[in-house]
């Protein structure tokens, strides 16, 4: 009898706590690199430079507050012709000043909010722009996050694209 | 009584600093005889080796359990800052102290039981964010001894010494103080928090009796009352 009532309560117990935090939920924080906007890639011939920008909505669309603690951007790899390139990535919230080494200060994303972030790919080439955009049409950059909720970290990734051919002559 | 607070700049404190040599390298030449030494409690802890980063905790069932009791504004609403206050106070005493705070709460209707029971480390505990760059990817928790940390400062500069721990939000609270210190004044002069909460990187705070004014470029001055 004392058994049964033990085994009662401690299951009433688990179903409780599961409902609860079912009820409560979790932070859900993503990069909505499908609603990103305000493209723009420039070419600058002389320099033989290429730049890039997109602004991005990150949102946490969950039930809880979250952080993104880490971002991590990196240009996808297009083979021999990356040893004439050199790209710098570089992504930060739009409300905060960039920091010239790129470092992104760990913050916290309320939940239902959405905040801009800005995301510049500077690529410099020892080739002309004219062969590099031929062999790399569209350049795609894989953005890896790192989010802590109630549920823990968890490691995200996001990836976008720019249509290097769709440039704006500079120069 | 009028009081000059100067606010002093320094580099990035790390765990390899010793706080009592970057008090010579930074807040020394700055003081005189009568003034109070405040030292921000982050910079205490972070030269104590109290910082951890949650990828190197792992959350246990306990930790995961209560932070989600815990409101999402609060420290300890991650699993891993409570998992470093489970190690730091004992697990046993912290559900002990949940249990309590809960039945106090449900019956009583009171608040706050749980910071009161399971160790002053609970409110001091510094979540991720929590710090200013480039600590703000760590947990770190609150200094320790530091009544014995002022008692050194006050041994080595000859000047009274505090620890406090202001934010943004005009709270601030005192954790230690040397005897003679005007504990209530110095609270509502940290209430406006002139050492900063982001990157103003001025840890060291010199409260100084004002008698006049006076004019050294480097230290940031404020007078207050």
């Amino acid at each position: 009898m004392f058994l049964l009532a033990l085994f009662t309560f401690a299951g009433s117990l688990t179903v409780a706590l599961a409902l609860f935090f079912w009820y409560q939920g979790d932070s859900e924080i993503v990069f909505k690199t499908e609603a990103a906007h305000t493209f723009q890639v420039k070419h600058e011939p002389l320099k033989r430079e290429i730049y890039c920008r997109c602004l991005i909505p990150l949102t946490n669309q969950g039930r809880q507050h979250g952080m993104v603690i880490n971002v991590f951007c990196q240009p996808m790899y297009y083979g021999k012709i990356m040893e004439k390139l050199e790209m710098i990535p570089r992504l930060r919230l739009c409300r905060e000043p960039l920091r010239k080494n790129g470092y992104w200060e760990a913050v916290i994303i309320k939940k239902k909010t959405t905040h801009l972030t800005e995301l510049e790919v500077k690529i410099r080439a020892q080739i002309d722009l004219k062969s590099l955009v031929k062999e790399v049409p569209r350049l795609t950059v894989l953005i890896y996050y790192q989010t802590v909720g109630r549920n823990g970290i968890q490691l995200q990734l996001a990836e976008i694209q720019f249509d290097l051919n769709q440039g704006v002559l500079n120069g | 009584m009028s009081v000059e607070v100067i606010s002093l700049n320094t580099k990035i404190i790390t765990p390899e600093d010793d706080l009592l040599e970057v008090i010579a390298a930074y807040a020394k030449p700055f003081l005189k005889t009568g003034d109070t030494l405040v030292v921000a409690e982050s910079v205490v802890a972070i030269t104590q080796g109290r910082i951890i980063r949650p990828d190197h905790v792992k959350p246990g069932f306990w930790a995961r359990i209560l932070a989600r009791f815990i409101h999402q504004d609060g420290s300890l609403s991650s699993p891993y800052a409570m998992q470093v206050i489970m190690r730091e106070g004992g697990t046993l005493r912290t559900l002990a102290a949940f249990c309590v705070a809960a039945l106090a709460r449900l019956l009583l209707g009171r608040r706050g039981d749980f910071y009161r029971l399971a160790g002053e480390q609970t409110s001091l505990i510094d979540d991720i964010t929590g710090t200013m760059p480039p600590f703000d990817k760590h947990i770190v928790l609150g200094p320790r001894e530091p009544e014995k940390v002022v008692a050194e400062i006050k041994h080595r500069f000859g000047v009274e010494a505090a620890i406090i721990d202001a934010n943004d939000l005009g709270k601030s609270k005192l954790l230690a103080a040397t005897p003679g210190i005007d504990r209530s004044l110095l609270l509502r002069i940290f209430k406006r928090n002139p050492a900063g909460n982001a990157d103003q990187q001025t840890p060291l705070v010199i409260v100084r009796k004002a008698r006049r004014k006076a004019s050294s470029p480097g230290p940031v001055r404020r007078s207050g009352r």
